[in-house]
């Protein structure tokens, strides 16, 4: 499914890769309008700068990915733009692997106001702590909620099954 | 949903949205189900505006499976998705413009127009609202016979309507004076914010997923993204309105050719390895659904991002230093439905 080596997703690519430097293992074109930037939690906020520069003006989305069997958590957060023609069609998926055990993460609120709630949702469902976030306060889930994070595939629902 | 208000005496200090009273933890039920069934759920977050929420969950599944729609499939399920889009505008200037606005012709123009569109919805998909039409690979029943001519009839009366609906409400000056000016978004804060859809658009930054981004077949029709520069609480009507006559420009565009040919094609009933996300320009804004696949018959992640949790984020911004009074008016124009944040 990886785009061909001319087509304008890989253009940006390599633009992002010229952002980046060294700061990511990992730039590739999923999909038509899909890029992927996989970085390490050390760098994630200087990485979070750059693709905001980039031109990458807003959140999507930001969404946990619990995967116990590979024994990690990954944060996504889907980027987009208003305000540059050229990207917008384009989804940047930024993804960072976390450990299992207490995640945590800087919180790139700061550089995106858009992923605010997004982070709250993440920090509820999943149990990423994120650091320096502005109101890390449950969002969804009832206040005396004391069970596990209820997206990680550690909860089982007897129901459910 | 409730919101907590500090006030000093009628100036509000600050707005805190307490959401989740409607949480039904459809992402988690979402990986215990297989992909079909999950279809009927997913969906119902936004009863109003169901199809674009099911197609927006379909498209990445078809993405991973790498299974083409047929034309005339993307066909009817655009021809769908704008019918409900205009029902779901005329329900929303209904309860949240007319309602709380305190005008009550609104609502019963609203409604009334809007039992004509449920109607085409019924003849088509069999359901009035909550279709679980589009499947992956296409939609499940072909066009009835006299629905063409039916959906022209109703668009000519609703297009006749519309004036009605302006003379009485849009223009209303009552209603402009209460709605003009209040609760502004600036565009520099609508793109901070992340805001989407109607709300985005009043605040001058035209963008639209139909055109940046086409999906089915919006990218062969001629339409304009209705956008304004002010970002007050009446603007973010207008785009409703405007929208509401192009999409009817748009379903005379594709009532007039109508491609031949097969409605779906077979899919397999598995979500393959990988991740993929799909975008849907629907009434309420931008919805994402990231679906990541592991090779069997059940999703094993599916995120849901839906227009009114992104305009979520407008709400405290906007209540600031307003005044008590004007609240109705702010909420209302951010068309924002609960259910569609909570999921």
């Amino acid at each position: 499914m990886s785009a061909t080596p001319s087509s304008p997703e890989q253009d940006i690519v390599v633009a992002i890769k010229e952002q980046l430097g060294s700061a990511v293992e990992n730039v590739t074109a999923l999909d038509k309008g899909r890029i992927s930037v996989i970085a390490r939690k050390e760098v994630a906020r200087d990485v979070a700068v750059l693709l905001q520069r980039f031109g990458l003006d807003h959140t999507l989305a930001v969404s946990g990915v619990d995967h116990p069997w590979e024994n990690h958590l990954d944060v996504v957060y889907f980027l987009s733009s208003y305000s540059h023609d050229n990207l917008k069609h384009v989804v940047v998926l930024l993804k960072i692997h976390l450990e299992r055990e207490n995640p945590s993460l800087p919180s790139l609120t700061p550089i995106w106001e858009s992923a605010n709630l997004f982070e709250r949702e993440t920090y509820e469902m999943f149990g990423v702590n994120f650091e320096g976030h502005p109101n890390l306060q449950k969002l969804l889930l009832q206040d005396n909620w004391d069970g596990p994070p209820p997206l990680k595939k550690d909860l089982k629902i007897p129901e459910l099954a | 949903m409730r919101i907590k208000l500090k006030t000093d005496g009628d100036i509000i200090v600050e707005a805190t949205p307490d959401i989740g009273y409607v949480h039904r933890g459809c992402e988690k039920i979402a990986e215990s189900r297989n992909i079909i069934k999950n279809i009927p759920m997913l969906e119902r977050p936004n009863i109003a505006d169901s199809s674009h929420l099911n197609w927006s969950y379909i498209a990445p599944i078809e993405k991973l499976q790498r299974v083409e729609v047929p034309e005339r499939g993307l066909h009817i399920r655009t021809m769908l998705c704008e019918i409900n889009r205009i029902a779901s505008h005329l329900y929303g200037m209904a309860i949240m413009g007319g309602i709380f606005s305190g005008h009550t012709t609104m609502y019963m123009f609203g409604f009334g127009d809007r039992e004509l569109l449920l109607d085409l919805h019924e003849m088509l998909t069999g359901a009035r609202m909550t279709f679980s039409f589009f499947v992956p690979g296409g939609v499940r029943r072909d066009l009835p016979k006299g629905f063409v001519e039916k959906l022209a009839q109703t668009l000519d009366y609703i297009e006749r309507h519309l004036s009605a609906i302006d003379r009485v409400f849009v223009s209303n000056p009552l209603f402009v004076e209460r709605a003009r000016g209040v609760g502004i978004l600036s565009k520099d804060d609508a793109i901070k914010l992340g805001v989407v859809g109607p709300v985005l658009r009043a605040s001058g930054v035209a963008c639209d997923v139909r055109r940046d981004a086409p999906y089915g077949v919006y990218d062969r029709v001629d339409f304009e993204v209705p956008s304004f520069k002010e970002g007050d609480s009446l603007s973010r009507w207008l785009v409703r309105f405007e929208e509401m006559k192009q999409s009817i420009s748009i379903l005379r565009q594709l009532m007039r050719d109508i491609p031949k040919g097969p409605i779906a094609r077979k899919s397999p009933l598995i979500v393959p390895r990988g991740e993929a996300i799909g975008r849907v320009e629907s009434s309420r804004g931008e919805i994402n659904h990231y679906v990541v696949g592991d090779g069997g018959d059940k999703p094993f992640r599916v995120k849901m991002s839906t227009g009114s949790f992104k305009n979520l984020a407008a709400l405290p911004f906007l209540l600031k230093g307003v005044r008590i009074g004007d609240m109705p008016i702010i909420y209302g124009s951010l068309d924002y439905w609960p259910v569609e944040a909570d999921r």
